[in-house]
């Protein structure tokens, strides 16, 4: 019991290659429905079966591993050292950068963006007003100047501008 | 073996200033644009293309060029400022550049950035005049298993340089499978899920933009500075020292800058490997043969060296097989094609023959661009640098704008930027549990190289066996270095799976 509960507690390891072997099982199984299955699936199933057979490994390890009562495998310093702490920052970012995108086609860049921008740095505690208006404001428009006007790349425009 | 009379009529087309001012004003439009994420060198090319018409042949080719050595630079600055690299090839710059950044070597770094892709950029630029005709043989001697196989050496590289093989491997293979969506030169089409953007495969820069920056911003944000040591004023009044100072570490390592633009030439020249290739090969030679193999990912000087110098070099060796064949090896030569037809002329043998004179022009163009890349680098750097003094707070902001107002320019569509949060999601999860990002990115790029030759090599033998690949000399090479890279990984894993087998009997 003791075995399958350091699995389970530690079984976020298993996530990224999970979603992977998912993905590709899905396309593997897609493309092998197609007429001529033989040629399209010509690289897509020795890649599927490396996949499969490295996913068991990495398995048969971590296993390994936990009835050895050992840690995750390991890693070459940087996923131990960096965390993310600031939970609340973090995730304003993550909201309000999805909230962007889909709002980018409706409001247009200049007005969205300059939206993006103040509330983020709101979010992120900056004190300076002065930053916190004219900054975004600034930014906005320089892109826009820079894309739109100078380099002919017409960016999202919505209801306002 | 030369004939004098185009070489000096090519010397004679640069004899003017107009050549100059726009062989500078290239390279400096290439290093501001590839330093912006999203903004890829092809792109850069392609949107001043139109302006190259009304020029002189020389003057407009020469320009694209300049932007071309300008952006494999310039790309490179955010990566090793931020971890953002702003196209493909700068990812590897990245793997010792950053760390060097985070010690509170930025000016240091970026002054050995400038001189490896200047030197690298002028080196390919020699190799591009002296051993042309032979570059284009050793090309030619590439068909598709040879292709495939570089594909596949580009792939087990990455996997060897990272310290789990097995999640470098799932991570490439997922990553070559994406590259394979979308429509395929016999009409099937293959895991778009009812999206006709994909119908071209996965866009590379948008997910490169997810993927690798806009997921290192979420990282970036649980800091106050970039670098932990920054914020200083003191720091940045020592920026020009510094990047002179790490120019001249990089003539402490002639053997690494040679090696790593004879690799990217070589790479390079060879159709759809391209500069990501070249700098992750080259990256895995300068550390297999150093003396302190163990520094590489940690700030290694030889690292951000080979990297860079490769990639740059790596121009050389496309526009040889650009100008000889007329073969495009990547994106931005494809442009740099469409820059020939709209003056007239069209790349390939016949060029040599009709216009030697301006195929000498352009190759000296490159070593003109590479004193202007030198000294446009340090300039540029010199401001760059001071990047890291500002909090993360107000950097995150105005990056995040930059790169999705970077990734919609690439085809002027929200599908591209959707994808780009996508993959910046996965990249979360993957920084989380320390999969390589490298390897899905350069899965996605060798994907369809790799799906293609296999295809053309089994409709040109009739039957897949390995002893198509075994039966040509220069696969049968490919072959022996695969397994040259294969082999310590393989006697790791058994001796890993062995201790383990051995502490699970014993409890």
């Amino acid at each position: 019991m003791g075995f399958l509960r350091e699995l389970g507690r530690k079984g976020g390891e298993l996530i990224v290659p999970s979603i992977m072997l998912a993905y590709a099982t899905y396309y593997y199984l897609e493309v092998s429905a197609l007429p001529r299955r033989e040629v399209n699936l010509l690289l897509i199933q020795p890649v599927y079966f490396v996949i499969l057979a490295a996913f068991l490994v990495l398995v048969a390890a971590y296993v390994c591993r936990s009835l050895a009562g050992k840690n995750g495998q390991a890693t070459n310093g940087e996923a131990s050292e960096r965390k993310i702490t600031n939970k609340v920052a973090t995730l304003s970012f993550a909201v309000l950068t999805v909230a962007y995108v889909y709002g980018l086609g409706w409001l247009g860049f200049v007005v969205s963006s300059w939206l993006y921008m103040t509330l983020l740095l709101m979010f992120f505690s900056v004190k300076s007003w002065l930053i916190i208006v004219a900054f975004p404001a600034g930014t906005a428009l320089f892109i826009y100047l820079t894309f739109d006007m100078w380099l002919s790349i017409p960016l999202p425009k919505g209801i306002l501008f | 073996m030369f004939d004098a009379a185009p070489i000096l009529e090519g010397l004679a087309l640069l004899a003017d200033w107009k050549v100059m001012a726009i062989i500078l004003l290239g390279v400096f439009f290439g290093i501001i644009t590839g330093a912006i994420p999203g903004f890829s060198t092809p792109l850069a090319i392609s949107i001043m293309l139109p302006l190259t018409y009304p020029m002189s042949p020389v003057l407009g080719i020469a320009f694209l060029t300049a932007i071309y050595a300008g952006g494999n630079f310039g790309s490179s600055i955010s990566s090793i400022l931020l971890n953002i690299p702003g196209s493909p090839q700068a990812i590897v710059t990245g793997f010792d550049g950053n760390p060097m950044t985070k010690q509170g070597r930025a000016s240091e770094a970026l002054g050995m950035a400038v001189a490896s892709s200047a030197m690298g950029n002028l080196l390919g630029a020699i190799f591009l005049i002296l051993v042309m005709p032979l570059i284009v043989t050793v090309a030619l001697m590439f068909g598709p298993p040879e292709l495939f196989l570089v594909g596949v050496l580009g792939l087990t590289v990455i996997a060897a340089l990272h310290n789990s093989f097995l999640k470098a491997i799932i991570a490439g293979g997922f990553g070559v499978l994406l590259g394979t969506v979308g429509m395929t030169s016999t009409g099937a089409i293959r895991g778009t899920h009812g999206y006709f953007e994909l119908m071209d495969g996965i866009p590379v820069i948008p997910a490169l933009i997810g993927l690798i920056g806009f997921s290192e911003l979420f990282y970036m944000l649980q800091q106050r500075y970039v670098a932990g040591g920054s914020g200083s004023k003191g720091d940045s009044q020592k920026n020009l020292h510094r990047l002179l100072y790490g120019f001249g570490r990089v003539l402490k390592h002639p053997v690494t800058v040679l090696k790593s633009s004879t690799i990217g030439v070589i790479i390079g020249a060879l159709p759809g490997a391209g500069a990501t290739v070249a700098s992750v090969v080259s990256y895995n030679e300068a550390k297999r043969s150093s003396r302190k193999p163990e520094e590489f990912g940690a700030g290694a000087e030889e690292g951000l060296i080979s990297a860079e110098s490769a990639n740059n070099a790596s121009e050389g060796g496309a526009l040889a097989t650009m100008l000889s064949l007329g073969i495009p090896g990547g994106l931005a030569t494809a442009v740099m094609v469409g820059a020939f037809m709209l003056q007239g002329l069209i790349p390939g043998p016949r060029l040599f023959i009709d216009h030697q004179g301006l195929v000498y022009g352009i190759m000296f163009a490159q070593i003109v661009a590479s004193f202007f890349l030198f000294m446009a680098g340090l300039l540029v750097s010199l401001y760059a640098a001071k990047v890291i003094n500002i909090p993360t707070i107000v950097l995150i902001p105005l990056i995040a704008v930059f790169s999705v107002a970077g990734t919609y320019a690439i085809s002027l569509q929200m599908f591209d930027v959707k994808i780009m949060l996508f993959f910046a999601a996965l990249g979360i999860l993957m920084r989380k549990y320390d999969y390589p990002l490298i390897a899905v990115i350069l899965g996605i790029i060798l994907g369809p190289i790799l799906d293609r030759q296999l295809m053309r090599t089994f409709q040109g033998a009739g039957e897949l066996s390995l002893g198509i690949f075994l039966n040509r000399p220069v696969s049968l090479i490919l072959l022996c270095m695969i397994l040259f890279c294969l082999a310590p990984i393989a006697l790791k894993i058994y001796r890993n799976a062995r201790e383990s087998l051995g502490y699970v009997k014993r409890t």
